[in-house]
C-alpha cells in the first residue's frame, strides 16, 4: 500500500516536473518570437494550400531587356534564380502594388533571417506605439508563413519531425542555415506629428521610406506623420521581401527610397452580409488583403431586408427574428474583433443599417411587444409592387420605437466601431408604393426626406450630442432634390458613371464616393437570379475595367470640385456570392480599384493597360495567394512564368 | 451467382476493411477536409406546409410543439420530387420513417465478382456520404435520437446481366428502386444491369435521406418506386489542366460532385501549347520541358489513382493530348535527341498571327518521329484509362499561317487531314490493333475539310450551329454537344490579354441558360438520327481559373447540365418547380462537403416560394 502510494507521489511528481518543463519549452519559444500575438493577430484561415509557386526548379530567369526570361535549368554549373527573385530585381519599373508616387528602388537583394530582424519605434505617443508594435507583429508573421509555405525543407521537416521530434533545432529559421550574405535587417519606424489611431477624413497616410545597405546590415527607416502612414510603409517594406527557392531564404531588396502619398482618402470595399453570411474569418480574410492593397476602408453592409444578423445588446429580437439561423449572426465581440482586426492593419470599419427602405425580416415582432409596426410590408407579395428585390420591407416612418432603435444600434456601432467622423445611414430605393399603402393623404417624398433627418438627428445623439460630420447616403431619387443638407450628408453614388445626377450632385455641393455600377460593382455578370432575362448590371467587370475607371477626369472636375470627390469604393452585394466564392470575386479586383485610388497612375495608353501594369498585377495577385487569398488568376500560368509574352 | 452475406452498415468486416483502404491509400475518397464544415442546421425556424408549400416561422422555445426543420417539410410538402437529376418516372408516398445507421443491412446478388467488389466500395462511399450529410446538419454521432425506433433497414441490390465497370457508348445506366416498410422492416430493393445503374441509384437513394436535428434522427422517405434512365450515354465535364495545373486533390473532388449529378464522362484537356503536365514514361522530356514545375506534374501512378478513382463512381476518363495545334511548350526536345523539330511556332511571336492564343505551338506534321511519340502518348493513355470505344484526339485549330512558313506550296487543310487520320492510325496501334469507334475531335477543322470517315470519327461540336450542324447528323458524324454559347463555362470573365474589346465568348452562362439550352429539339431529328446525338459536354477551360476558383465555376452550372442530359424535360422556361428542387439540391451539395457557387440569397434557399416571380 505505501509502496503504490508513493508510486503515485512519483508519478505525480514527474506529471509536475513535465509540465514545467513543457511551459518552459513554450516559454522560451515565445521569447525567440516577438511580442505575444493578441486575437487579431492569428489569421485562423487555412493557409495550407498556399503552395502557388511550388518550386520551380526546372526554370532559371535571366533578365533581358527589362523583362524575365524563362529557360530551361540544364547547365547546373549555373545558379539557378527563381521567378521571384528574378522579377524582383529585372526591370526599372516598382515592383510595388499599388504603385508608390515617386520611388527609386535599387536592383540588388540581400539574404536574411527573420532572427536577424529588429525593430525600434520612435514616437511620443503611446497609444501609436502600441498599435505599431501590433502591427509590426504581423508583418512579421505574415513574413514567417510565406517562408514556411514556400520553403520544401519545411515541409520535409515537419514530416521528419513527426519521427524524430527535433524539428526546432532544424528549423530553417534557425542560424545553421547561414549559407549565403546574410544581413542584419534593422527597421526604424518614426510617427512624429500625430497620435490619432482612429482614421478620419483628414488623416494623414503619407509616408517616407530609405533602405541603405552598409556593412552587412540593411537599414530602413519609415517615417510618417501618423500611424496610418507608418503602417502603409510597413506594408510597402512587405513587398520588397520574398522568398528565394534556390537559395531557402527570404531576400531583401538593399537601397530605396520611396515617399508616397494617396491621391484620395476615401478607399473602399463594402460587403453585403445580409444576402448571404459570411464568417468573421471570411471578413478578416478580406480585411487582410485589403491591408495590403492599402485599401482603408470597409464598409459593412450589414442588414438588409434579406436578414439581420447583428445581435444588438437592447434589441437582440432583431436578430432572432432576422438572421438566417442562430449560428449565421455577428455578436457584439465579432464586431468588436473585427473592427480591432482591422484597425491594427489601418483599415476603418463602417458599419451601415440600411433604413428605411432595405429593412424587412428582422423587424416583425413590434407588435407582439407593444412596438407597433416597425416596418411595413415585410415579406409583402408580388414582391415587384413593394421593391426591388424580394423579399420586401421598409421601416415604419411614422412610429417613433422605430427611431428609438435605430438611434440604439447607431450607439451599438459607434461603441463597437467608433469613434468616427463618418457613418453610413443607408437611404436608398424608398418603395413609396409600400409605404402608400398606409399613409394615402402625405407627401410621401418628403416622408422619405424627414426620415433621413430624423434618422440623422438620432445618429447625433447616439454619438454622445456631438454630431458626424460626414453621414453617407447611397444616391437615389432622394439625393437628387433639396433635401439633405451637403454640410451632413456625402453621397455614395452607384448609378452610371455616365448619369446627369454625377454632375448634378457635384453642382449640388456634395462630398461624393464614386461607386459606380458600371465599373466598380463586383457582383455584376452573373445573370439574374430572379428569372430569366436581362440581369441587373451585366456584364462582368473585368479587372482591367475596374482599373481604367477614372470619372473625374472623364467629368472634367475643377481643383475645387476635384476636393469633392472623397474616393471610391467597391462594391460586392452578395445575392449570388457566399464566403466559399467571395475570394475570387474580389480579389484581385480590388486591388485594381486600390491602384487607381491610391496613386491614380496616367497611363501612356487611354485604352490599354501596359505590360509593366501586367508585371506587377501578377506579382500582386501572387502575394495575396501566399496570403491565404484564393484570388482568382489575371492569365494562364504560363503569362505568370513568361513575361510580356501574353500581352 | 454471387450473394454476399448480409452486411452491417456500421460493423461490416467488409467495410470497415474498405474504410481502411480509403484512409491508407486516400484512392476513394476525395481529400477535402480542409474546409470547414458548413451547417445546416436552421434553428431557429420551424416550417409548416401551408398549401403545398413551406413556410418559415420563428420557433418558441416555450413551445411545445417539435420543431419542423426545413427539409422535413420540403420533402413531404406537396408534390415536388426532390431528385436531382429528376428521374423518368417516381412515385412516392411523402411518408417518412425514421432510420438509424446501426439498423441499416445491406446485400449484394450478382454473377460478377469484380462487380460485387466495385459495389461494396460504392456502398462504402454511399455511408460515407450519408454520414457527411448528418454531419453538416449537426449530427452528434455520440447523442441517441429522441424517438428512437427498431425499424431495420435491408437494401437488396441485384446486378444481373453486365459485368462491364468501364462505360462504353452501350452501358445500360438503367435502375429501378423501390423503398416498402412493412412494420419494422424496411426493404429498399436495387435492380439494374449494370454496376452503373445500382450506382446511380445509390445516389438517388442518398437523396431521399436527410438528417432532421430537431428529433436527431436520419428520416428516409418509406414508401418509393423509382424507374430511371438516362436520356443520352454521353454525360460529360470537361477540365483543361494546361493553362493552369489543378491538383489530384482538386480534380477528384470535381468528380465526387460529377458523380452526385450522374456525370460519366471526365474529358481531361491534359495538355495544350502552355504546359505539358503528363509525366510520360517513355518521353519524360515532354513534362521536363513542358511542366509548369517539376511538382505540377501527373505521373502515372496519379492517373490511375485519378481513374480508379472516377471507375468507383461510374465515371469513365477520356484523356486528351491535343494534336496537331495546341501543343508546344514540352517539345522542344526533338532537335536535341535527335528526333527532329517535332512542334512547330513554339512561343513564336507575334503571337496572334501564329494560334489563337499565347503561346503559339504547332506539331510537325513531315516528321515521322512525331507520330512515333503521339502513339507511345497514346498507348500509355489506353492502359491507364482503361480506354473502351472512346478516345479524345484534340484536331482543333490549326493555324495555317504556323505550317505555312516551312511547308511552301503545301496543300495545308490536306496535311491537316493526313495528320488526322495517321494520328487515328497510332491510336489504333496503341489500343492494340483495336479499332476505336468514337475517336473524338473538336469541331473547328471540320468544317473545311471533310475528309475523316463517320464511322471512326467522333465530333465535339462547340461552334457549329444549324445548318451545319444538321449537316454533320446527314453525313452520319456521331456528335458531343459543347456549344460555346451555353455550355463553356470560362466565358464572361472578360479577356485576359488586354483591355479592349470583347472577351472570348461573353456572357457568363447562367445555370438557367445551362439548363434551358437544347439544341437537339431545332433539328427536327428522326429518332434514328438522335442516337447520333451521344449527349453533351460542359467545357472548364482554364485561362483565369485555377484551382481555388474552380468549384465555384463548375457548380451548380455541371448540375444543371446534367438534369439537362440525364432527364431532358422539355420546356422553354425553367418551372417554379425546378428552381425549387435545384434549391435544395444545392444545399445537399455542400452538405456533402463540395463547394459551389450560390443560387440566390440565402433567404430565398429558406423561403422557396417568395423569390420567383
Amino acid at each position: 500500500m505505501a509502496f503504490t502510494t508513493s508510486l503515485r507521489r512519483l508519478l505525480i511528481g514527474l506529471l509536475f516536473v513535465m509540465a514545467l518543463c513543457l511551459m518552459l519549452l513554450y516559454f522560451n519559444e515565445s521569447q525567440s518570437l516577438l511580442k505575444p500575438a493578441s486575437s487579431f493577430l492569428i489569421n485562423s484561415f487555412d493557409t495550407r494550400h498556399n503552395k502557388l509557386n511550388p518550386s520551380e526548379k526546372a526554370w532559371t530567369y535571366k533578365c533581358v531587356n527589362q523583362k524575365c526570361v524563362r529557360q530551361h535549368y540544364s547547365n547546373k554549373n549555373e545558379k539557378r534564380v527563381p521567378f521571384t527573385s528574378c522579377s524582383m530585381l529585372c526591370g526599372s519599373y516598382s515592383k510595388i502594388w499599388p504603385e508608390p508616387t515617386k520611388s527609386y528602388i535599387g536592383t540588388s537583394a540581400n539574404s536574411f533571417n527573420l532572427n536577424d530582424v529588429q525593430f525600434k519605434i520612435k514616437t511620443p505617443f503611446k497609444n501609436v506605439e502600441n498599435l505599431l508594435e501590433s502591427a509590426f507583429s504581423i508583418f512579421m508573421e505574415e513574413i514567417k508563413d510565406i517562408f514556411h509555405s514556400s520553403s520544401d525543407r519545411k515541409t520535409e521537416e515537419v514530416s521528419k519531425s513527426s519521427t524524430t521530434a527535433n524539428y526546432k533545432e532544424r528549423s530553417p529559421l534557425d542560424t545553421k542555415h547561414r549559407r549565403h550574405n546574410l544581413t542584419n535587417v534593422n527597421i526604424f519606424l518614426y510617427v512624429i506629428k500625430t497620435s490619432e489611431i482612429h482614421l478620419s477624413l483628414t488623416t494623414d497616410e503619407c509616408y517616407n521610406l530609405t533602405m541603405i545597405n552598409e556593412h552587412q546590415t540593411v537599414e530602413v527607416r519609415i517615417t510618417a506623420n501618423s500611424f496610418f502612414g507608418a503602417r502603409n510603409g510597413l506594408a510597402t517594406l512587405q513587398q520588397l521581401i520574398w522568398f528565394d527557392d534556390e537559395d531557402e531564404s527570404l531576400k531583401i531588396i538593399g537601397s530605396a527610397n520611396i515617399a508616397d502619398c494617396p491621391k484620395f482618402n476615401y478607399r473602399g470595399l463594402m460587403l453585403d452580409t445580409s444576402r448571404h453570411y459570411f464568417s468573421v474569418e471570411s471578413i478578416k480574410r478580406t480585411l487582410v488583403a485589403m491591408s495590403h492593397s492599402k485599401l482603408n476602408r470597409f464598409h459593412w453592409h450589414l442588414t438588409d431586408s434579406q436578414s439581420f444578423p447583428f445581435v444588438s445588446k437592447y434589441y437582440p429580437e432583431l436578430a432572432q427574428y432576422g438572421a438566417y439561423s442562430s449560428n449565421e449572426i455577428y455578436t457584439r465581440d465579432d464586431v468588436r474583433d473585427i473592427a480591432n482586426f482591422a484597425q491594427v492593419r489601418g483599415i476603418q470599419i463602417l458599419a451601415e443599417i440600411d433604413a428605411p427602405a432595405h429593412a424587412g425580416n428582422g423587424w416583425q415582432w413590434g407588435p407582439e411587444k407593444g412596438l407597433g409596426e416597425l416596418s411595413l410590408c415585410v415579406n409583402q407579395q408580388p414582391w415587384s409592387s413593394y421593391c426591388g428585390e424580394p423579399p420586401c420591407g421598409q421601416l415604419n416612418p411614422k412610429n417613433n420605437n422605430t427611431f428609438i432603435i435605430l438611434q440604439r444600434l447607431y450607439q451599438e456601432l459607434l461603441e463597437l466601431t467608433g469613434p468616427t467622423d463618418m457613418f453610413h445611414l443607408g437611404g436608398d430605393e424608398v418603395n413609396l408604393e409600400c409605404w402608400a399603402q398606409y399613409f394615402n393623404d402625405t407627401d410621401l417624398r418628403s416622408l422619405w426626406c424627414d426620415f433621413m433627418q430624423h434618422a440623422y438627428h438620432r445618429l447625433t445623439i447616439a454619438n454622445g450630442g456631438q454630431s458626424i460630420k460626414m453621414a453617407n447616403v447611397w444616391s437615389s431619387g432622394l439625393t437628387s432634390m433639396p433635401c439633405l443638407s451637403n454640410k451632413n450628408f456625402a453621397v455614395q453614388v452607384w448609378g452610371g458613371s455616365q448619369w446627369s445626377e454625377n454632375y448634378q450632385l457635384i453642382d449640388a455641393g456634395y462630398n461624393l464616393i464614386l461607386s459606380h455600377v458600371d465599373a466598380w460593382y463586383l457582383d455584376c455578370g452573373f445573370g439574374n437570379w430572379r428569372a430569366t432575362g436581362e440581369a441587373a448590371c451585366s456584364p462582368y467587370r473585368t479587372w482591367q475595367q475596374v482599373y481604367k475607371h477614372k470619372p473625374w477626369q472623364a467629368m472634367r472636375l475643377n481643383k475645387q470640385q476635384m476636393k469633392q470627390i472623397l474616393g471610391g469604393e467597391v462594391c460586392m452585394w452578395s445575392e449570388q456570392v457566399d464566403e466559399s466564392s467571395l475570394d475570387s470575386r474580389v480579389w484581385p479586383r480590388a486591388a485594381a480599384l486600390a491602384e487607381r485610388l491610391w496613386s491614380d497612375p496616367q497611363d501612356e495608353n487611354e485604352y490599354a493597360i501596359s505590360k509593366e501594369t501586367f508585371n506587377r498585377f501578377s506579382m500582386f495577385r501572387n502575394r495575396l495567394v501566399q496570403l491565404g487569398l484564393k484570388a482568382e488568376p489575371i492569365f494562364p500560368k504560363y503569362c505568370a512564368q513568361n513575361q510580356d509574352e501574353c500581352v | 451467382m454471387y450473394i454476399s452475406e448480409t452486411q452491417d452498415f456500421i460493423s461490416s468486416p467488409y467495410l470497415t476493411h474498405i474504410n481502411n483502404v480509403v484512409k491508407n491509400s486516400e484512392m476513394l475518397l476525395a481529400n477535402y477536409t480542409d474546409e470547414r464544415n458548413r451547417s445546416s442546421v436552421t434553428e431557429p425556424w420551424t416550417y409548416s406546409c401551408e398549401k403545398n408549400k413551406c413556410i418559415r416561422k420563428l420557433h418558441s422555445d416555450l413551445s411545445s410543439e417539435v420543431r419542423v426543420t426545413f427539409l422535413s417539410c420540403a420533402m413531404t410538402c406537396g408534390d415536388n420530387v426532390n431528385i436531382w437529376p429528376l428521374p423518368k418516372s417516381a412515385q412516392m408516398k411523402k411518408t417518412i420513417q425514421n432510420i438509424h445507421l446501426s439498423n441499416i443491412q445491406y446485400k449484394i446478388e450478382t454473377p460478377f465478382p469484380n462487380v460485387a467488389d466495385l459495389m461494396h466500395k460504392a456502398v462504402a462511399l454511399f455511408v460515407s456520404d450519408i454520414k457527411q450529410v448528418m454531419k453538416a446538419n449537426g449530427a452528434d454521432f455520440g447523442s441517441k435520437s429522441i424517438n428512437e425506433e427498431n425499424v431495420t433497414v435491408n437494401i437488396l441490390m441485384k446486378i444481373l446481366e453486365f459485368n462491364e465497370t468501364i462505360l462504353t457508348m452501350q452501358s445500360d445506366e438503367c435502375y429501378h428502386l423501390f423503398i416498402k416498410q412493412q412494420d419494422t422492416s424496411l426493404n429498399i430493393s436495387i435492380t439494374s444491369k449494370t454496376f452503373f445503374g445500382a450506382r446511380h441509384a445509390l445516389e438517388t437513394l442518398q437523396q431521399l435521406i436527410w438528417y432532421d436535428d430537431a428529433i436527431h434522427s436520419l428520416r428516409i422517405l418509406n414508401s418509393v418506386n423509382i424507374n430511371d434512365c438516362p436520356k443520352f450515354n454521353y454525360r460529360g465535364l470537361m477540365l483543361d489542366t494546361s493553362r493552369h495545373y489543378f491538383s489530384v486533390g482538386s480534380i477528384k473532388r470535381i468528380i465526387t460532385g460529377m458523380a452526385h449529378v450522374k456525370l460519366n464522362r471526365f474529358h481531361w484537356h491534359i495538355v495544350d501549347s502552355q504546359s505539358f503536365p503528363f509525366v510520360s514514361e517513355f518521353y519524360p522530356e515532354l513534362s521536363k520541358y513542358g511542366a509548369y514545375s517539376s511538382k505540377e506534374v501527373y505521373t502515372h501512378s496519379d492517373i490511375s489513382e485519378i481513374v480508379e478513382f472516377a471507375e468507383v463512381r461510374g465515371i469513365q476518363v477520356i484523356t486528351e493530348i491535343d494534336a496537331p495545334a495546341h501543343a508546344g511548350n514540352g517539345w522542344q526536345f526533338g532537335s536535341e535527341k535527335g528526333l527532329g523539330e517535332l512542334s512547330l511556332c513554339i512561343n513564336q511571336q507575334p503571337w496572334n498571327r501564329y494560334c489563337g492564343e499565347p503561346p503559339c505551338g504547332q506539331l510537325n506534321p513531315k516528321n515521322n518521329n512525331t507520330y512515333m511519340v503521339l502513339e507511345k502518348l497514346y498507348s500509355e493513355i489506353v492502359n491507364l484509362t482503361k480506354t473502351t470505344d472512346i478516345f479524345h484526339l484534340g484536331g482543333d485549330e490549326v493555324n495555317f499561317d504556323c505550317w505555312r512558313q516551312f511547308f511552301k506550296g503545301a496543300d495545308l487543310k490536306k496535311l491537316w487531314c493526313d495528320f488526322m487520320i495517321e494520328a487515328y492510325d497510332r491510336l489504333v496501334t496503341a489500343n492494340n490493333d483495336e479499332s476505336i469507334k468514337y475517336a473524338t475531335i473538336w469541331n473547328s477543322e471540320f468544317e473545311k475539310v471533310k475528309c475523316l470517315p463517320a464511322e471512326n470519327f467522333t465530333i465535339q461540336v462547340w461552334l457549329a450551329k444549324n445548318p451545319e450542324l444538321k449537316r454533320f447528323i446527314d453525313s452520319k458524324y456521331n456528335l458531343i454537344i459543347s456549344h460555346v454559347d451555353a455550355w463553356y463555362f470560362d466565358c464572361g470573365f472578360g479577356t485576359w490579354r488586354s483591355t479592349s474589346g470583347e472577351g472570348v465568348c461573353p456572357p457568363f452562362k447562367a445555370w438557367y441558360t445551362v439548363y434551358n439550352y437544347q439544341p437537339w429539339n431545332e433539328l427536327y431529328l428522326t429518332s434514328e438520327q438522335m442516337k447520333q446525338i451521344l449527349g453533351g459536354e460542359a467545357c472548364m477551360w482554364t485561362e483565369t481559373v485555377d484551382e481555388y476558383s474552380v468549384d465555384i465555376k463548375i457548380w451548380p452550372r455541371a448540375s444543371a447540365l446534367a438534369e439537362r442530359l440525364w432527364s431532358d424535360i422539355k420546356k422553354f422556361s425553367i418551372p417554379v418547380e425546378t428552381v425549387q428542387r435545384f434549391s435544395i439540391f444545392h444545399t445537399r451539395f455542400l452538405d456533402l462537403g463540395l463547394k459551389s457557387d450560390v443560387i440566390w440569397p440565402e433567404y430565398c434557399e429558406q423561403n422557396l416560394n417568395e423569390c420567383i416571380i
